[in-house]
């Protein structure tokens, strides 16, 4: 028998783990192989040692402890609004329900591609729609309308960005216009 | 260590083993407070405090080696659950996700101090024989004697990779079962053996002069 494979076994085999079939082979072994048979002696009194270790008393305050941190506001549950918070960063400070009204138009990853003429005419965002049509409709104007938004920011053409914000037709893009109107220099760079 | 403390542990075991084969599955004892406490009453939270704070203090206090320490993460593992206590799915035992919580805790609490700060104690405890272990033995003569053995077993926990050293202490100490552990640590049932063979070898081999001694001798007491 193959002496590591055993080896490997003996673990199992002193909690008794193993099919009886498996368990007769290894002690046919084991009456034949003295370093098989010291290595599982050796075995059973590590884990005696660990299993005789006393029970450690915890701190007669520790539960007193912990309730009295709860009851002074630590660990409660977090809110949708501070998990965003807390995932998107101060660079943020809107509100978490402008964020997400937000998130289709204005968070949507593009890669920068050439200028495409801007339209005069900017209809509003579905944002979410309950049909797939009307939301493919949707995605694709948001990517437009992103790109051209992150393009105009670059050129630093406020008004452009603001009007952009202001068709999406969404309260809180409108939001985000005011910022641009009002402190451009501050939107930009937290953009 | 009493007859009957060391009879719990190695039926306990054998009991969770039963229980993962596919036998009636063990009711949740802590079900009922669990439900109050997610409906709001915090004093079905502290009851809970109670009732888990000895199995979290053993696992934290064995993965650091550290009284002080221990404490302060016992304490952050319970502010943990409070915090995801939304997260418990009840299709396991309460006992487990606290099992799991109070793991990452301590987890995170070593890596923090890193393995150096771990051995540096691990060696001062074996120089000085220190105590930092509260022993709350049944036979006064085992205090004296076992002490040294006891600091000894826990420097060398301290000395292995925290995944074998939480595997081993769940199963060997605390009586975990295969497949508690696997759902308390995300983890395959067959990664749990490995790791729990890994470590009974390691130790073994950090512990040779006890291991190898005589039965009378290794258990430091008289037989």
């Amino acid at each position: 028998m193959n002496h590591p494979r055993i080896r490997a076994r003996l673990s199992e085999y002193l909690d008794r783990k193993l099919s009886a079939e498996q368990r007769s082979k290894l002690d046919a072994h084991l009456v034949e192989c003295s370093a098989c048979s010291a290595e599982l002696r050796e075995l059973e009194r590590t884990v005696d040692l660990l299993r005789r270790l006393p029970d450690p008393e915890p701190p007669p305050y520790l539960a007193q402890a912990v309730m009295a941190r709860l009851e002074s506001g630590e660990a409660q549950p977090e809110s949708l609004a501070q998990r965003l918070r807390r995932v998107v960063g101060p660079a943020f400070a809107l509100s978490a329900a402008a964020l997400a009204g937000l998130f289709v138009f204005a968070l949507v990853d593009i890669d920068i591609e050439r200028p495409t003429e801007a339209s005069t005419t900017i209809g509003p965002v579905a944002g979410t729609s309950e049909t797939g049509g009307e939301s493919v409709r949707s995605v694709r104007e948001a990517r437009r309308l992103a790109r051209l938004t992150r393009l105009h920011a670059r050129r630093g053409e406020h008004a452009e960005v603001a009007q952009l914000l202001r068709g999406a037709g969404h309260p809180h893009s409108a939001l985000l216009a005011t910022h641009f109107e009002h402190d451009p220099g501050y939107t930009l760079a937290v953009w | 260590m009493t007859y009957e403390m060391v009879e719990s542990r190695v039926v306990a075991p054998a009991r969770a083993q039963a229980a993962g084969r596919g036998f009636s599955v063990i009711s949740d004892p802590d079900a009922e407070l669990v439900e109050r406490w997610l409906a709001g009453d915090e004093a079905a939270f502290g009851d809970l405090v109670r009732r888990h704070q000895r199995r979290v203090f053993s696992l934290v206090l064995r993965m650091l080696g550290n009284r002080e320490e221990a404490e302060d993460v016992a304490q952050e593992a319970f502010l943990s659950l409070h915090r995801h206590g939304r997260r418990f799915r009840r299709q396991a035992r309460f006992s487990t996700f606290v099992y799991r919580v109070a793991a990452n805790a301590a987890l995170n609490r070593r890596r923090t101090l890193g393995r150096k700060r771990a051995r540096e104690e691990a060696l001062a405890r074996r120089q000085d024989a220190g105590l930092d272990l509260p022993v709350t033995p049944r036979d006064p003569e085992s205090a004296a004697s076992g002490s040294q053995i006891q600091a000894r077993v826990q420097a060398a926990l301290l000395e292995l990779p925290p995944d074998l050293c939480m595997a081993i202490v769940l199963y060997d100490i605390e009586g975990q079962s295969y497949r508690d552990i696997a759902d308390a640590l995300r983890i395959p049932e067959g990664t749990v053996k490995s790791r729990i063979h890994r470590a009974r070898h390691a130790l073994r081999d950090r512990l040779q002069a006890l291991v190898r001694a005589e039965p009378e001798e290794s258990k430091g007491v008289a037989s």
